[in-house]
């Protein structure tokens, strides 16, 4: 909001240059610039609505300069009855309504002064009566409405619209509004004739010929204004000034000004009394401070003399004894109600630059006692946190890069990949991000595909929430995306290898990958994948893990992916646990481990998992301590005509290398020979392979 | 001086025939041919002899100095070429890349702050983003018809219940709270959303750094000049700038009481010499200890947030906050 320096210059007294006076208020009461030519523009915080007038911004500034404030003029008017009612309905949305009327005025332009002073805030002049309401407003902040008498039908009621009801506004645009309940409006007994707090009807203005003015002064509720300004749209330098609040202290006092300011600038005479509704009278607000506490709470030791000098320059009535100071607010805080505001205006006047850091003196470790702990805490504490951070790591050497992404679908992927029971944003930004993601799979394959404009191989990861039960403890996932040139299945393979690392990396040593349906994976991922070239992931007690999965060929070409991908997505929560598990010592091997290469012929359903599971049905004594596959060879049309295959119709060629180890002696070869050859029969009649 | 000469010559050359060390070797040169040597003496008196004299032992004096540096290249070379040799590689040839992966920036600065926090006995901990009106709104000092609601341009999500995309990472302080008695100390890292326009310094999701201490009141409570304390602590540590200052400015948030806004500046590198708006904080308003069930009047502590967008944008000069999302590579390779 633009402020005049030279008008507060005026009306403090101060002779502070306007850059000093722009410096002391941003440090310590508004953010303030210095737009050059004695003007700043002030970002009044929302607690300190008596900041919003020159008077208001004079006084701070005297109090903040160590100045005595002597203000203009701050007499109030009379009241008592006068010639137009007044009837407030709700005395909680009009705390105050005062009224006066001026007779006699000769609506005309004003003087020059005036218009400057008004055009220098960048308020235009409009006439003597409507430019003595809006200095006012400007100068104590009391935002005022001048009736023409003569179009007034009866008395005034301040009360709800109803709904229907209608007011064509006093702008350029003459725009109608259409009112309802939640509107607070000014009304005769023709119907309303304004908008309380936020805009004048055309009916009832002030006209050239306008003779007798009733002049509204009057405090309305902040939230009633500020929801009837939202709803019409209609944001007024009133309505601003209500939003924030206004003091019941002010309408006499500026119906006093414009009495006089009438009276010399358009020849008006004003009424002796005001009327005045007012049902609740202020009682000023006591407030008992510990000085102690104001010292502990601020860190500084600030001297008695010294707070009770700050307060009483901002207006505060103070008695200091013993250990407090028993306080009187004034009227215009509106925003000091406790203790702590009050250390809050000692704090920032005495000079927050004044307050020297001090290292906190701490337990070494805090007990952490719980309230209560029966109950499951829907937050990850910091070992998840770094063991997350742990796993970024590992997987960034592996060769994939974070990414972060909006945790919303669009309507797009949505209907896409067929998803429903979506939790949905009221009010999204966009149709792109209205949908709560329940996995992570769907926008990294978007931006792996973006990518690859710039990249061949594109390897991404991400971690973050998603919503697929709200109001508690969220999933945590981590997902892998790996697109690029070659087969899809090259790329499930190679995230198989990234996931079987970060295993071996958190002692997962059984993972296991499981093809036999249901999958457990979020719908959305299963739409993205093809069934036959997809897993389940669980650790050896058969916890779910993850999901892995190579990209369906349809899914890639409807995101427009040209090249062939894979995707996992893991439980972080599962993984987390299983890194922070106990690993147990193992002794060392004591006897030397002997190697046996087996290579096989199989059909081509059978798969690696029965392979090592019959090698180990026939390791009886134990021996076997590692099978590691070799080698797979699937031969393509040609080579299936070779004799090797034609002869046998096997599909595929395997080759493993096992381990034998004893922890009781060195195994001889003969011994070795026998398991070995045990392996190779039980390979035949499990498989039906044929062992090379 | 011909036999002086001599000596020199002949120390030499059975020091280059004798050592086969390439360290030792190293000291002998320096010995016979270094700055402190009597060759170097030698060299050095020339200039302070008569001309006739300088004609004559100068190129001498050169042709020993020349013939032990032969001497010691040969020896060098000789004690070098021990060991086995292969046929020559092209040692300037790029070594073999491995493809390297990223850790996104905001990952990389939240591992670092948590450190430093952490490093200060705090506690760290991630909550929940859909939250409740009564942990993102109410229990903070925000009531239904609080203009800082309207402010915050909420995401609310459909449903029976209210719920919300949280609009800060406070309702932390709440759910933390409730829980446990202070003394305590916590940050609360979190990706925070706000219904705003998108454009170089505004996200609609963005992440923020949260950090709460609480004490009892009395002797040693947590205090304002504490919250200085700490933050300077941090932002020195984390800037890297031990002489960075900090300051607070007045301001007003609903959840604390005194509410500060604070200003870092550098001595160093694009913030020196200017304030800059780092984060909101304050001391924790009664009413939110009130919320929670504490006893009134019995604690007292500071809050503080800050984005982590804006402390990595500083840290790093990234003008654009929108990098952060949506993962192009060409951004993410450089951190």
């Amino acid at each position: 909001m633009k402020f005049d320096y030279q008008w507060i210059q005026e009306l403090s007294g101060i002779d502070t240059p306007a850059q000093e006076a722009a410096s002391l208020l941003n440090a310590k009461a508004c953010e303030t610039e210095d737009l050059g030519d004695g003007l700043f523009d002030c970002d009044i915080l929302p607690n300190r609505p008596d900041l919003l007038s020159h008077v208001g911004l004079a006084r701070e500034l005297a109090a903040l300069s160590g100045k005595q404030f002597n203000g203009p003029d701050s007499d109030a008017l009379a009241s008592g009855q006068g010639s137009v009612s007044v009837h407030i309905e709700d005395g909680s949305a009009c705390t105050r309504y005062s009224g006066l009327i001026v007779r006699g005025v000769r609506v005309g332009p004003s003087p020059e002064w005036l218009r400057n002073r008004l055009e220098r805030v960048g308020v235009g002049s409009v006439n003597n009566v409507v430019d003595v309401v809006n200095y006012l407003m400007l100068e104590i902040g009391q935002p005022m409405h001048a009736f023409d008498l003569a179009r007034l039908s009866g008395g005034i009621v301040v009360r709800r619209a109803k709904r229907g009801e209608r007011l064509v506004a006093l702008d350029d645009a003459r725009t109608e509004y259409e009112l309802d309940e939640d509107t607070l409006v000014i009304a005769d007994d023709s119907g309303p004739v304004a908008i309380a707090g936020i805009k004048g009807g055309v009916t009832t203005a002030v006209s050239e010929d306008t003779r007798d003015v009733f002049l509204e002064a009057a405090v309305f509720d902040s939230s009633i204004v500020r929801a009837g300004s939202t709803k019409l749209g209609l944001r007024t330098d009133a309505s601003v000034r209500f939003s924030y609040g206004v003091s019941t202290g002010l309408p006499l006092i500026a119906l006093m000004r414009a009495a006089a300011m009438l009276t010399e600038l358009a020849g008006g005479t004003a009424d002796a009394q005001a009327v005045d509704a007012y049902p609740k009278p202020w009682h000023p607000v006591k407030l008992t401070v510990s000085t102690a506490y104001t010292g502990s709470l601020l860190g500084a030791d600030i001297k008695v003399n010294d707070m009770v000098a700050i307060l009483s320059r901002l207006g505060f009535s103070v008695h200091a004894s013993d250990h407090t100071l028993e306080v009187s607010v004034p009227q215009w805080r509106l925003d000091i109600e406790r203790q702590e505001d009050l250390v809050e205006e000692i704090g920032r006047v005495h000079g927050y630059n004044e307050i020297e850091a001090v290292p906190p003196v701490v337990h070494a470790y805090d007990e952490r006692s719980w309230v209560r702990d029966d109950e499951d805490v829907p937050w990850d504490e910091y070992g998840h946190i770094r063991e997350r951070q742990n796993f970024m790591r590992l997987l960034a050497s592996d060769g994939f890069s974070e990414v972060y992404n909006y945790a919303f679908y669009s309507d797009e992927l949505v209907d896409k990949l067929g998803l429903d029971h979506l939790h949905e944003l009221a009010l999204p930004q966009s149709s792109h991000y209205r949908w709560l993601r329940t996995s992570l799979v769907p926008r990294l394959l978007l931006v792996v595909r973006d990518n690859l404009r710039f990249e061949k191989n594109v390897r991404l990861m991400e971690t973050g929430h998603v919503f697929d039960h709200l109001g508690g403890l969220e999933s945590t996932r981590l997902a892998l995306a790996t697109v690029g040139p070659g087969t899809g299945e090259d790329r499930f393979y190679e995230l198989k290898g990234a996931v079987d690392h970060l295993a071996a990396e958190l002692g997962i040593t059984d993972l296991w990958f499981d093809d036999a349906e249901p999958f457990f994976a979020d719908a959305a991922v299963l739409a993205l994948t093809a069934r036959g070239r997809c897993a389940n992931i669980k650790d050896k007690n058969g916890k779910m893990l993850g999901f892995i999965g190579q990209v369906a060929p349809n899914a890639a070409a409807s995101l427009r992916i040209k090249h062939a991908g894979a995707v996992v997505e893991l439980d972080l929560r599962a993984l987390v646990r299983h890194a922070q598990a106990e690993r147990e010592y193992e002794p060392l091997p004591k006897y030397p481990a002997v190697e046996r290469d087996i290579s096989m012929f199989v059909s081509d359903e059978v798969r690696v998992r029965q392979i090592l599971e019959a090698i180990h049905a026939a390791d009886e004594a134990g021996l076997v301590r590692d099978v590691d596959v070799m080698d797979i060879f699937v031969p393509t049309g040609d080579e299936k005509l070779a004799p090797e295959y034609s002869r046998h119709e096997y599909g595929k060629s395997i080759a493993v290398r096992i381990v034998f180890r004893s922890d009781e002696r060195t195994l001889t070869d003969e011994e070795v020979t026998v398991v070995e050859d045990t392996i190779k029969r039980a390979l035949q009649d499990r498989v039906d392979a044929r062992v090379r | 001086m011909n036999e002086r000469l001599e000596a020199i010559r002949k120390a030499a050359a059975q020091d280059w025939e004798r050592i086969k060390d390439r360290v030792e070797l190293e000291m002998a040169r320096v010995r016979h041919m270094g700055r402190k040597s009597e060759l170097n003496e030698l060299l050095k008196g020339l200039k302070e002899r008569a001309e006739e004299e300088r004609k004559h032992i100068g190129p001498q004096l050169q042709n020993l100095r020349r013939e032990l540096e032969e001497g010691f290249d040969r020896a060098i070379r000789a004690v070098s070429s021990t060991g086995e040799r292969l046929s020559n590689i092209d040692v300037t040839a790029p070594g073999r890349r491995r493809t390297r992966g990223h850790v996104h920036p905001l990952t990389q600065a939240s591992i670092r702050i948590n450190d430093i926090f952490a490093s200060m006995g705090f506690q760290i901990l991630e909550g929940p983003e859909v939250e409740t009106p009564f942990h993102n709104f109410d229990a903070l000092n925000i009531p239904a018809d609080h203009p800082a609601r309207a402010m915050m341009d909420t995401f609310w999500v459909k449903g029976d219940e209210p719920l919300l995309m949280r609009t800060h990472t406070s309702p932390m302080q709440i759910r933390y709270l409730q829980k446990h008695q202070p003394p305590l100390r916590i940050i609360v890292p979190g990706r925070v959303y706000r219904n705003e326009a998108t454009d170089a310094t505004h996200e609609f999701q963005f992440h923020q750094i949260e950090g709460l201490m609480v004490s009892r009141q009395g002797d040693h409570a947590v205090s304002l000049a504490n919250l200085k304390g700490v933050l300077l602590h941090f932002f020195r540590t984390y800037f890297e700038d031990e002489h960075m200052q900090v300051r607070f400015n007045a301001s007003y948030f609903p959840f604390t009481e005194p509410s500060v806004e604070v200003f870092i500046q550098g001595t160093k590198g694009r913030l020196k010499g200017k304030w800059i708006e780092v984060a909101g904080a304050g001391m924790v308003h009664q009413n939110v200890f009130k919320a929670v069930g504490y006893v009134a009047g019995e604690f007292q502590g500071f809050a503080f947030g800050m984005a982590l967008e804006r402390v990595v944008m500083l840290k790093h000069r990234i003008d654009d906050i929108r990098l952060f999302q949506g993962g192009d590579i060409r951004f993410l390779k450089q951190f």
